[in-house]
């Protein structure tokens, strides 16, 4: 069985939540041993583009709410006043992913808004502060994880193409194909050119990802030889395997 | 009367309401801008001095005209400052009175009157805070880049401490920068044109904030750290300026005709910026790289696993 695991993005921001049960399947995959886990610098890239995504979501949102708040609103009516607030803001957005990622943030905080809402100011600003130094710190870990050193948790590459217009051009086009998205094509294109030229074995490459990935596992896996699709589970036998539509 | 005439006419009252003031191209551009904004809407005037935002705030081509055709016949004279500013001088000829202009005439007067063309950051800040068409101007280029500039300066010349908050208000304060970068981030303007700079300015966020903290605890690099953010943080208002005029809220009319050559400028700024920011990134990375993020608390772990969760669902 392959030894090297080529990780997609879902899999390192999902073992952020080392803490979080519901997270089983990742963190515990995380944990598994004699493992070489490797990465793209394009996979750490968009990693840390979602861990931005979400501050500016979140503090776009709570600027909205600061603004649109009463001066002085009533403290047994606010969360009927924030859910309204809320409710208009999201019909605004174009993205569902930022209209889901704001509603998980609602319910899971609900408390420290409706505080935050009463406060000062100055504790406004600090509240906005706890987002910020909680993603920056999210960040550190990030970086700290996936690194050119091989000593790393999860080793990154900088060595793969930006776009793969003058290499891997026949395995690109086979692949849009399939997938038909451009952005997980790349991805896949790294976890080859890795494997082809550092790596040298067979290579797991690891997703959460259905819709263009797991279920277009053999397709890939015949224009990509080496390249084995598969989910956590597939090496947590315990655990439920990701069920595709 | 052609826009040249007007700006032309406009810009030697500015010289008449103060004989013997010298003043640089800048202070010129903003006075008339000032002058154009407080004339009513539809004016025939205000529409001939047309004006969209771009590097150093509002700008004219036909002001721009006007002041090196007042410059080539002489009206105008130029001299350089002993600190290598160009500004220029009435040569003492007076133009006949235009009654047309006679309601502009006397705004002129009255904005040379209220303001020190020998000091302009005065009138360009309330140029910015009342008249810019988004936010994110005057908070990035006034409570970010400026405070940064000054902060490059004074470190550079070893100045200033490079940790915490001093009394000295003139002294930037790094809190205070992170902050308003986090601000400057959610406020730049909601239009698709801006969707690829939003990536690239999140991503320069992220590792600024990182770059903050090595300031803020006098790290070894702090100082190459903060002459590439200051640097990369220029690049990126250059870029920015150049998508800003193409938008409707951010030039006159006159300048329509310019759109489709500033989108080509625009992509090209931008096809420049990203791996410049990328670059950045990795410089801040490669200084941080044994820095491991804290053990959350509760408090970051409810915010962190929210977040995920809405992600991943």
């Amino acid at each position: 069985m392959a030894k090297h695991h080529f990780l997609d993005a879902n899999i390192i921001i999902g073992s952020t939540l080392y803490w979080d049960r519901h997270y089983e399947l990742t963190t515990k995959y995380m944990h598994l041993e004699d493992i070489g886990r490797h990465t793209s610098e394009r996979v750490y890239d968009e990693c840390r583009g979602v861990y931005g995504g979400f501050r500016r979501t979140i503090i776009s949102y709570l600027a909205h709410l600061f603004r649109n708040l009463p001066s002085s609103p009533n403290p047994f009516t606010l969360d009927t006043t924030i859910n309204a607030i809320t409710e208009k803001y999201l019909r605004t957005l174009d993205s569902h992913r930022q209209s889901n990622l704001i509603r998980s943030f609602m319910r899971s905080n609900m408390e420290d808004i409706r505080q935050c809402m009463l406060r000062s100011e100055e504790e406004r600003d600090q509240y906005r502060r706890k987002i910020t130094d909680t993603i920056k710190e999210a960040l550190y870990t990030l970086q700290f994880t996936c690194s050119e050193d091989t000593d790393a948790l999860i080793v990154c590459y900088s060595c793969c193409p930006l776009d793969y217009t003058d290499e891997l051009t026949a395995e690109k086009n086979a692949l849009l194909e399939v997938i038909q998205y451009e952005p997980d094509t790349n991805v896949l294109l790294d976890s080859f050119h890795i494997m082809s030229h550092n790596i040298q074995s067979p290579t797991h490459f690891i997703t959460t990802d259905k819709s263009h990935i797991l279920q277009n596992a053999t397709a890939i896996e015949e224009r990509l030889p080496g390249i084995l699709i598969r989910d956590p589970a597939f090496f947590l036998p315990d655990l439920s395997p990701i069920p595709l539509q | 009367m052609l826009p040249f005439e007007v700006a032309s006419h406009l810009i030697q009252q500015i010289f008449i309401s103060r004989p013997r003031m010298k003043l640089s191209k800048t202070a010129i551009q903003k006075i008339l801008y000032k002058v154009s904004v407080s004339l009513p809407k539809g004016d025939k005037v205000r529409s001939s001095l047309p004006y969209y935002w771009y590097n150093y705030g509002p700008y004219s081509d036909v002001v721009e005209s006007a002041i090196d055709g007042l410059r080539m016949n002489g009206t105008l004279l130029e001299e350089e400052t002993h600190t290598g500013i160009t500004v220029l001088m009435a040569a003492g000829t007076r133009p006949e009175g235009i009654a047309v202009l006679n309601d502009a005439s006397e705004m002129v007067k009255n904005v040379v009157a209220s303001c020190n063309p020998y000091r302009i950051e005065p009138l360009i800040e309330e140029i910015y805070r009342t008249y810019a068409p988004f936010p994110f101007l005057p908070h990035y280029k006034l409570d970010f880049l400026a405070p940064l500039t000054l902060y490059v300066q004074r470190a550079a010349k070893e100045q200033t401490t490079l940790s915490r908050f001093s009394s000295d208000l003139d002294t930037p304060h790094i809190d205070a920068l992170e902050n308003m970068l986090y601000t400057c981030e959610v406020e730049i303007p909601d239009d698709p044109l801006f969707d690829e700079f939003t990536e690239i300015f999140t991503s320069f966020v992220s590792a600024a904030g990182i770059a903050f903290d090595r300031m803020r605890h006098e790290d070894p690099d702090c100082g190459f750290l903060a002459e590439e953010t200051h640097k990369r943080a220029e690049e990126i208002w250059y870029t920015f300026t150049r998508g800003l005029r193409i938008l409707k809220e951010a030039h006159d009319p006159y300048y329509d005709p310019e759109i489709s050559t500033w989108h080509i400028l625009y992509q090209a700024k931008l096809r420049e910026l990203n791996p410049a920011i990328r670059e950045y990134t990795r410089s801040v990375r490669k200084s941080t790289l044994n820095k491991r993020g804290r053990e959350p608390d509760e408090q970051s772990k409810r915010i962190l696993s929210s977040l995920v969760n809405g992600y991943l669902s």
